[in-house]
Protein backbone atom coordinates (compact mmCIF):
# COMPACT_ATOMS: atom_id res chain seq x y z
CA UNK A 1 0.00 0.00 0.00
CA UNK A 2 1.20 3.58 -0.99
CA UNK A 3 1.01 6.53 1.08
CA UNK A 4 -0.91 7.74 -1.23
CA UNK A 5 -3.26 5.04 -0.96
CA UNK A 6 -3.04 5.38 2.83
CA UNK A 7 -3.73 9.11 2.88
CA UNK A 8 -6.58 8.84 0.63
CA UNK A 9 -7.90 6.23 2.90
CA UNK A 10 -7.73 8.32 6.09
CA UNK A 11 -9.35 10.98 4.30
CA UNK A 12 -12.26 9.06 3.46
CA UNK A 13 -12.58 7.27 6.89
CA UNK A 14 -12.67 11.23 8.58
CA UNK A 15 -14.92 12.27 6.26
CA UNK A 16 -17.26 9.33 6.35
CA UNK A 17 -17.46 9.67 10.44
CA UNK A 18 -18.34 13.06 9.62
CA UNK A 19 -21.21 12.07 7.35
CA UNK A 20 -22.34 9.89 9.93
CA UNK A 21 -22.29 11.79 13.33
CA UNK A 22 -23.87 14.72 10.77
CA UNK A 23 -26.74 12.18 9.94
CA UNK A 24 -26.93 11.02 13.72
CA UNK A 25 -27.66 14.39 14.86
CA UNK A 26 -30.22 15.57 12.06
CA UNK A 27 -32.22 11.69 12.57
CA UNK A 28 -32.19 11.60 16.67
CA UNK A 29 -32.14 14.89 18.55
CA UNK A 30 -32.63 17.31 16.03
CA UNK A 31 -36.34 14.97 15.53
CA UNK A 32 -37.12 14.36 18.87
CA UNK A 33 -36.28 17.99 19.68
CA UNK A 34 -39.26 19.14 17.00
CA UNK A 35 -41.77 16.51 18.86
CA UNK A 36 -40.88 17.94 22.34
CA UNK A 37 -41.16 21.30 21.06
CA UNK A 38 -44.81 20.53 19.43
CA UNK A 39 -45.93 19.23 22.45
CA UNK A 40 -45.30 21.91 23.89
CA UNK A 41 -47.38 23.95 21.97
CA UNK A 42 -50.52 22.66 24.08
CA UNK A 43 -48.80 23.66 27.30
CA UNK A 44 -49.62 26.87 28.24
CA UNK A 45 -46.68 29.27 29.80
CA UNK A 46 -44.37 26.96 28.41
CA UNK A 47 -43.36 29.51 25.27
CA UNK A 48 -40.23 30.39 27.01
CA UNK A 49 -39.06 26.81 26.74
CA UNK A 50 -39.77 25.87 23.86
CA UNK A 51 -38.10 29.08 22.57
CA UNK A 52 -35.13 27.90 24.12
CA UNK A 53 -35.32 24.67 22.73
CA UNK A 54 -35.33 26.05 19.56
CA UNK A 55 -32.37 27.22 20.55
CA UNK A 56 -30.52 24.22 21.51
CA UNK A 57 -32.03 22.50 17.44
CA UNK A 58 -30.65 25.52 16.49
CA UNK A 59 -27.19 24.76 17.42
CA UNK A 60 -27.39 21.05 16.70
CA UNK A 61 -28.08 22.52 13.02
CA UNK A 62 -24.88 24.24 12.95
CA UNK A 63 -22.57 21.22 14.47
CA UNK A 64 -24.43 18.62 12.10
CA UNK A 65 -23.66 21.59 8.96
CA UNK A 66 -19.82 22.29 9.93
CA UNK A 67 -19.48 18.39 9.87
CA UNK A 68 -20.98 17.75 6.90
CA UNK A 69 -22.73 20.27 5.25
CA UNK A 70 -26.38 19.35 4.68
CA UNK A 71 -27.52 20.84 1.66
CA UNK A 72 -24.34 19.11 -0.80
CA UNK A 73 -25.95 16.00 -0.06
CA UNK A 74 -29.41 17.24 -0.62
CA UNK A 75 -28.82 19.57 -3.29
CA UNK A 76 -25.38 19.07 -4.47
CA UNK A 77 -22.31 21.15 -5.01
CA UNK A 78 -23.56 24.51 -6.86
CA UNK A 79 -26.12 24.83 -3.93
CA UNK A 80 -23.88 23.95 -1.19
CA UNK A 81 -21.12 26.64 -3.11
CA UNK A 82 -24.25 28.92 -2.54
CA UNK A 83 -24.75 27.83 0.79
CA UNK A 84 -21.00 28.70 1.67
CA UNK A 85 -21.43 32.02 0.15
CA UNK A 86 -24.27 32.49 2.67
CA UNK A 87 -22.42 31.30 5.56
CA UNK A 88 -19.15 33.07 4.50
CA UNK A 89 -21.32 36.56 4.59
CA UNK A 90 -22.47 36.41 7.91
CA UNK A 91 -19.09 35.14 9.90
CA UNK A 92 -17.25 37.71 7.97
CA UNK A 93 -19.25 40.39 7.35
CA UNK A 94 -16.19 42.94 6.07
CA UNK A 95 -15.74 41.00 2.74
CA UNK A 96 -17.52 41.16 -0.18
CA UNK A 97 -18.20 37.64 -1.17
CA UNK A 98 -19.33 36.19 -5.03
CA UNK A 99 -20.64 32.85 -6.13
CA UNK A 100 -21.71 32.24 -9.46
CA UNK A 101 -21.13 28.93 -10.18
CA UNK A 102 -23.79 27.55 -13.04
CA UNK A 103 -25.30 23.98 -12.48
CA UNK A 104 -25.08 22.00 -15.16
CA UNK A 105 -26.07 19.23 -13.58
CA UNK A 106 -29.31 18.21 -14.44
CA UNK A 107 -30.65 14.90 -12.86
CA UNK A 108 -26.80 13.21 -12.62
CA UNK A 109 -24.69 14.61 -10.42
CA UNK A 110 -21.06 13.96 -9.81
CA UNK A 111 -19.92 11.40 -7.50
CA UNK A 112 -20.99 12.46 -4.03
CA UNK A 113 -16.57 11.80 -2.97
CA UNK A 114 -15.99 14.34 -5.85
CA UNK A 115 -18.45 16.60 -5.04
CA UNK A 116 -17.50 16.88 -1.30
CA UNK A 117 -13.41 17.07 -2.02
CA UNK A 118 -14.47 20.25 -4.34
CA UNK A 119 -16.66 21.71 -1.70
CA UNK A 120 -13.66 21.11 0.91
CA UNK A 121 -11.30 22.53 -1.53
CA UNK A 122 -13.03 25.55 -1.81
CA UNK A 123 -14.01 25.85 1.54
CA UNK A 124 -10.07 25.59 2.47
CA UNK A 125 -9.57 28.48 -0.40
CA UNK A 126 -11.77 30.86 0.95
CA UNK A 127 -10.72 30.62 4.80
CA UNK A 128 -7.24 31.07 3.49
CA UNK A 129 -8.02 34.22 1.75
CA UNK A 130 -10.34 35.33 4.20
CA UNK A 131 -7.60 34.84 6.80
CA UNK A 132 -4.38 35.51 5.10
CA UNK A 133 -4.99 37.50 1.80
CA UNK A 134 -5.66 41.02 3.26
CA UNK A 135 -8.37 41.77 0.25
CA UNK A 136 -11.72 42.17 0.93
CA UNK A 137 -13.31 40.77 -2.18
CA UNK A 138 -13.35 36.73 -2.67
CA UNK A 139 -15.45 35.25 -5.68
CA UNK A 140 -16.14 31.69 -6.00
CA UNK A 141 -17.32 31.04 -10.11
CA UNK A 142 -16.98 28.35 -12.22
CA UNK A 143 -19.48 25.27 -13.39
CA UNK A 144 -20.64 21.77 -12.20
CA UNK A 145 -21.49 18.74 -14.42
CA UNK A 146 -22.01 15.49 -14.34
CA UNK A 147 -18.64 14.60 -15.48
CA UNK A 148 -16.74 17.93 -15.57
CA UNK A 149 -16.62 20.73 -12.58
CA UNK A 150 -14.25 23.51 -12.89
CA UNK A 151 -13.95 26.10 -10.09
CA UNK A 152 -11.99 29.34 -8.85
CA UNK A 153 -11.54 30.90 -6.02
CA UNK A 154 -10.31 34.52 -6.72
CA UNK A 155 -9.33 37.13 -3.90
CA UNK A 156 -8.05 40.87 -4.42
CA UNK A 157 -5.30 40.60 -1.97
CA UNK A 158 -2.35 40.96 -1.91
CA UNK A 159 -0.84 38.04 -3.18
CA UNK A 160 1.42 35.21 -1.98
CA UNK A 161 5.63 36.08 -2.47
CA UNK A 162 7.48 32.81 -2.99
CA UNK A 163 9.19 32.95 -0.12
CA UNK A 164 6.01 33.99 2.37
CA UNK A 165 4.57 30.49 0.34
CA UNK A 166 7.33 28.58 1.18
CA UNK A 167 7.46 29.67 4.70
CA UNK A 168 3.30 29.60 5.53
CA UNK A 169 3.86 25.83 4.30
CA UNK A 170 6.02 24.60 6.56
CA UNK A 171 4.25 26.68 8.98
CA UNK A 172 1.31 24.53 7.79
CA UNK A 173 -0.56 27.14 6.81
CA UNK A 174 -2.79 27.38 3.20
CA UNK A 175 -3.55 24.31 3.21
CA UNK A 176 -1.98 23.67 -0.82
CA UNK A 177 -0.49 20.43 0.32
CA UNK A 178 -4.04 19.22 1.27
CA UNK A 179 -5.65 20.84 -0.95
CA UNK A 180 -3.75 19.18 -3.54
CA UNK A 181 -3.70 15.75 -2.24
CA UNK A 182 -7.25 15.77 -1.40
CA UNK A 183 -8.16 16.85 -5.81
CA UNK A 184 -5.64 14.35 -6.50
CA UNK A 185 -7.07 11.27 -4.30
CA UNK A 186 -10.46 12.24 -6.98
CA UNK A 187 -8.40 12.03 -10.07
CA UNK A 188 -8.29 15.83 -10.36
CA UNK A 189 -6.11 18.72 -10.12
CA UNK A 190 -5.86 21.78 -7.62
CA UNK A 191 -3.51 24.68 -8.90
CA UNK A 192 -3.07 27.77 -7.45
CA UNK A 193 -1.56 31.22 -9.32
CA UNK A 194 -0.63 34.18 -7.20
CA UNK A 195 0.00 37.77 -8.37
CA UNK A 196 -0.05 41.29 -6.85
CA UNK A 197 -3.64 41.57 -7.67
CA UNK A 198 -4.34 38.56 -5.45
CA UNK A 199 -5.10 34.76 -5.33
CA UNK A 200 -6.38 32.09 -7.40
CA UNK A 201 -7.27 28.96 -6.52
CA UNK A 202 -8.23 26.07 -9.70
CA UNK A 203 -9.96 23.14 -9.16
CA UNK A 204 -10.24 20.97 -11.99
CA UNK A 205 -11.98 17.53 -12.33
CA UNK A 206 -13.08 15.48 -15.56
CA UNK A 207 -14.95 11.74 -14.99
CA UNK A 208 -12.25 9.03 -15.74
CA UNK A 209 -9.11 10.57 -16.11
CA UNK B 1 -61.95 20.97 6.38
CA UNK B 2 -58.70 20.80 4.83
CA UNK B 3 -57.68 17.56 4.32
CA UNK B 4 -54.00 17.05 4.86
CA UNK B 5 -51.41 14.31 4.27
CA UNK B 6 -48.11 13.93 6.17
CA UNK B 7 -44.84 13.00 4.58
CA UNK B 8 -42.56 11.95 7.32
CA UNK B 9 -40.37 9.04 8.58
CA UNK B 10 -39.61 10.04 12.65
CA UNK B 11 -42.66 9.15 14.47
CA UNK B 12 -41.44 11.36 16.90
CA UNK B 13 -42.45 13.99 14.50
CA UNK B 14 -45.70 13.01 12.92
CA UNK B 15 -46.95 11.79 16.41
CA UNK B 16 -46.66 15.34 17.60
CA UNK B 17 -47.69 16.89 14.36
CA UNK B 18 -50.81 15.28 13.80
CA UNK B 19 -52.08 15.12 17.84
CA UNK B 20 -51.38 19.22 17.26
CA UNK B 21 -53.51 19.75 14.35
CA UNK B 22 -56.15 17.53 15.55
CA UNK B 23 -56.96 20.29 18.17
CA UNK B 24 -57.65 23.09 15.68
CA UNK B 25 -60.66 23.09 13.96
CA UNK B 26 -60.54 22.79 10.25
CA UNK B 27 -57.85 21.07 9.71
CA UNK B 28 -58.11 16.53 9.28
CA UNK B 29 -54.84 14.53 8.48
CA UNK B 30 -55.78 11.58 6.68
CA UNK B 31 -52.84 10.01 5.76
CA UNK B 32 -49.36 9.43 7.10
CA UNK B 33 -46.38 8.12 5.14
CA UNK B 34 -42.91 7.00 6.14
CA UNK B 35 -41.75 6.70 2.59
CA UNK B 36 -41.48 8.23 -0.84
CA UNK B 37 -42.73 5.22 -2.11
CA UNK B 38 -45.55 4.96 0.37
CA UNK B 39 -46.03 8.60 -0.31
CA UNK B 40 -46.78 8.06 -4.44
CA UNK B 41 -48.71 5.21 -3.28
CA UNK B 42 -51.31 7.59 -0.81
CA UNK B 43 -51.29 10.45 -3.64
CA UNK B 44 -52.48 7.86 -6.22
CA UNK B 45 -54.88 5.99 -4.19
CA UNK B 46 -55.98 7.99 -0.91
CA UNK B 47 -58.44 9.91 -2.26
CA UNK B 48 -58.07 13.89 -2.15
CA UNK B 49 -55.96 15.81 -0.05
CA UNK B 50 -55.71 19.79 0.08
CA UNK B 51 -52.06 20.22 1.02
CA UNK B 52 -49.33 17.72 1.81
CA UNK B 53 -46.55 18.58 4.52
CA UNK B 54 -43.75 16.92 2.96
CA UNK B 55 -39.88 16.13 5.00
CA UNK B 56 -36.69 16.33 3.03
CA UNK B 57 -34.77 13.50 4.15
CA UNK B 58 -36.99 10.29 3.44
CA UNK B 59 -35.16 6.80 3.98
CA UNK B 60 -35.60 5.69 -0.41
CA UNK B 61 -34.73 9.57 -1.25
CA UNK B 62 -35.26 13.36 -1.35
CA UNK B 63 -39.05 14.37 -1.09
CA UNK B 64 -38.00 17.31 -2.69
CA UNK B 65 -38.48 14.38 -5.80
CA UNK B 66 -42.10 14.58 -4.75
CA UNK B 67 -42.86 18.01 -5.49
CA UNK B 68 -44.81 18.46 -9.10
CA UNK B 69 -42.42 21.68 -10.54
CA UNK B 70 -46.26 23.55 -11.10
CA UNK B 71 -48.47 25.36 -8.67
CA UNK B 72 -51.80 25.44 -10.52
CA UNK B 73 -53.08 22.04 -9.37
CA UNK B 74 -53.84 20.84 -6.19
CA UNK B 75 -52.52 19.28 -3.89
CA UNK B 76 -50.52 22.13 -2.39
CA UNK B 77 -47.23 20.49 -0.90
CA UNK B 78 -45.81 22.46 2.14
CA UNK B 79 -42.12 21.29 3.11
CA UNK B 80 -41.52 20.59 6.54
CA UNK B 81 -37.83 19.97 7.26
CA UNK B 82 -35.29 19.97 9.87
CA UNK B 83 -32.81 22.72 7.99
CA UNK B 84 -32.99 26.07 7.85
CA UNK B 85 -30.58 27.07 5.30
CA UNK B 86 -32.34 29.11 2.73
CA UNK B 87 -31.01 26.85 -0.65
CA UNK B 88 -33.59 24.42 0.30
CA UNK B 89 -36.16 26.99 0.62
CA UNK B 90 -35.12 28.27 -2.84
CA UNK B 91 -34.88 24.73 -4.20
CA UNK B 92 -38.57 24.39 -2.55
CA UNK B 93 -39.73 27.53 -4.60
CA UNK B 94 -38.11 26.55 -7.94
CA UNK B 95 -39.97 22.86 -7.41
CA UNK B 96 -43.21 23.85 -6.88
CA UNK B 97 -43.70 23.58 -2.99
CA UNK B 98 -45.78 26.34 -1.51
CA UNK B 99 -43.99 26.98 1.05
CA UNK B 100 -41.17 26.42 3.59
CA UNK B 101 -40.92 25.72 7.30
CA UNK B 102 -39.02 24.41 10.17
CA UNK B 103 -40.28 21.47 11.63
CA UNK B 104 -39.66 23.22 15.18
CA UNK B 105 -41.50 26.36 13.51
CA UNK B 106 -44.97 27.56 16.18
CA UNK B 107 -47.62 25.57 16.03
CA UNK B 108 -49.57 28.70 14.87
CA UNK B 109 -47.04 29.27 11.85
CA UNK B 110 -47.10 25.62 11.05
CA UNK B 111 -51.30 25.91 10.71
CA UNK B 112 -51.39 29.37 8.90
CA UNK B 113 -48.88 27.96 6.23
CA UNK B 114 -51.55 25.19 5.91
CA UNK B 115 -54.55 27.38 5.49
CA UNK B 116 -52.79 29.77 3.16
CA UNK B 117 -51.15 26.43 0.91
CA UNK B 118 -55.13 25.02 0.92
CA UNK B 119 -55.83 28.81 -0.61
CA UNK B 120 -53.16 28.13 -3.19
CA UNK B 121 -50.95 31.28 -1.32
CA UNK B 122 -47.72 30.81 -0.53
CA UNK B 123 -46.10 30.57 2.66
CA UNK B 124 -42.61 31.14 2.58
CA UNK B 125 -40.32 32.92 5.41
CA UNK B 126 -40.41 36.71 4.88
CA UNK B 127 -36.62 36.98 4.23
CA UNK B 128 -36.88 34.00 1.38
CA UNK B 129 -39.40 36.17 -0.24
CA UNK B 130 -39.09 39.86 0.97
CA UNK B 131 -42.66 40.79 -0.83
CA UNK B 132 -44.57 38.59 0.89
CA UNK B 133 -44.21 40.22 4.59
CA UNK B 134 -47.94 40.19 5.03
CA UNK B 135 -50.20 37.75 7.18
CA UNK B 136 -47.24 38.09 10.06
CA UNK B 137 -48.77 37.67 13.77
CA UNK B 138 -46.10 37.72 16.95
CA UNK B 139 -46.96 35.32 20.13
CA UNK B 140 -48.27 37.64 23.22
CA UNK B 141 -44.59 36.74 24.55
CA UNK B 142 -42.89 38.02 21.12
CA UNK B 143 -44.98 41.31 21.48
CA UNK B 144 -43.56 41.64 25.24
CA UNK B 145 -39.72 41.34 24.12
CA UNK B 146 -40.49 43.83 21.21
CA UNK B 147 -42.27 46.48 23.09
CA UNK B 148 -39.28 46.37 25.86
CA UNK B 149 -36.62 46.26 22.98
CA UNK B 150 -38.71 49.45 21.94
CA UNK B 151 -38.00 51.05 25.14
CA UNK B 152 -34.56 50.49 25.06
CA UNK B 153 -33.77 47.86 27.45
CA UNK B 154 -30.95 45.74 27.47
CA UNK B 155 -31.12 42.32 26.98
CA UNK B 156 -30.75 41.91 30.56
CA UNK B 157 -33.18 44.55 31.52
CA UNK B 158 -35.44 42.57 29.59
CA UNK B 159 -34.70 39.47 30.94
CA UNK B 160 -35.07 41.05 34.51
CA UNK B 161 -38.39 41.95 33.52
CA UNK B 162 -39.81 39.27 32.31
CA UNK B 163 -38.67 36.68 34.48
CA UNK B 164 -36.64 34.57 31.48
CA UNK B 165 -32.94 33.81 31.15
CA UNK B 166 -31.29 36.28 29.11
CA UNK B 167 -30.18 33.42 26.34
CA UNK B 168 -34.35 33.16 26.24
CA UNK B 169 -34.57 36.86 25.30
CA UNK B 170 -31.41 36.84 22.80
CA UNK B 171 -33.30 33.75 21.20
CA UNK B 172 -36.57 35.78 20.67
CA UNK B 173 -34.79 38.17 18.78
CA UNK B 174 -32.54 36.14 16.79
CA UNK B 175 -35.74 34.20 15.80
CA UNK B 176 -37.31 38.36 15.20
CA UNK B 177 -34.47 39.38 13.33
CA UNK B 178 -34.64 36.63 11.12
CA UNK B 179 -38.16 36.85 10.44
CA UNK B 180 -38.59 39.96 9.33
CA UNK B 181 -35.18 40.69 7.54
CA UNK B 182 -34.21 42.86 9.96
CA UNK B 183 -30.62 43.56 11.22
CA UNK B 184 -30.61 46.14 14.35
CA UNK B 185 -32.71 47.13 17.43
CA UNK B 186 -33.59 50.22 15.81
CA UNK B 187 -35.13 48.43 12.78
CA UNK B 188 -37.26 46.01 14.91
CA UNK B 189 -38.41 49.20 16.95
CA UNK B 190 -39.13 51.05 13.97
CA UNK B 191 -41.03 48.08 12.01
CA UNK B 192 -42.96 47.24 15.52
CA UNK B 193 -43.99 50.68 15.60
CA UNK B 194 -44.77 50.82 11.49
CA UNK B 195 -46.94 47.88 12.02
CA UNK B 196 -49.11 49.13 15.38
CA UNK B 197 -47.08 46.32 17.48
CA UNK B 198 -46.35 48.66 20.40
CA UNK B 199 -50.40 49.81 20.84
CA UNK B 200 -51.66 48.83 24.22
CA UNK B 201 -53.64 45.67 24.19
CA UNK B 202 -52.63 44.52 20.53
CA UNK B 203 -50.94 41.27 20.85
CA UNK B 204 -50.60 39.97 17.20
Amino acid sequence: VTAQARRDASIRAVEDERRRLAWDIHDAPLQELSGVIRRLDDVSGAEDEATALRSIAGHLREVATTLHPPVLQDLGLAAALEDLRERLAATSPSWEVVAAVDDRTNDRRPPSSVELAAYRIVQEATANAISHSGGHRLSIRGSVASEVIDLRVVDDGHGLRDDAARAARRAGHFGLDSMRERAEAEGGSTTLSSSRDGVTVRFRWTAGT
Amino acid sequence: MIRVGVVDDHPVVTDGLVHALHQTSDIDVVWIANTLADARHQLLSAGHVDVVLLDVRLPDGSGLDLLPGQRDVPPAFLVLSSWDRQQYSAAAFRRGASGYLLKDAPLHEIVAAIQTSARGGLAFEARQLVSLRSARTLTTREVEVVRLVAKGQSNDEIAMHLGIARKTVEAYLTRLFERWGLTTRTELALWAEREGWLDAGSAG
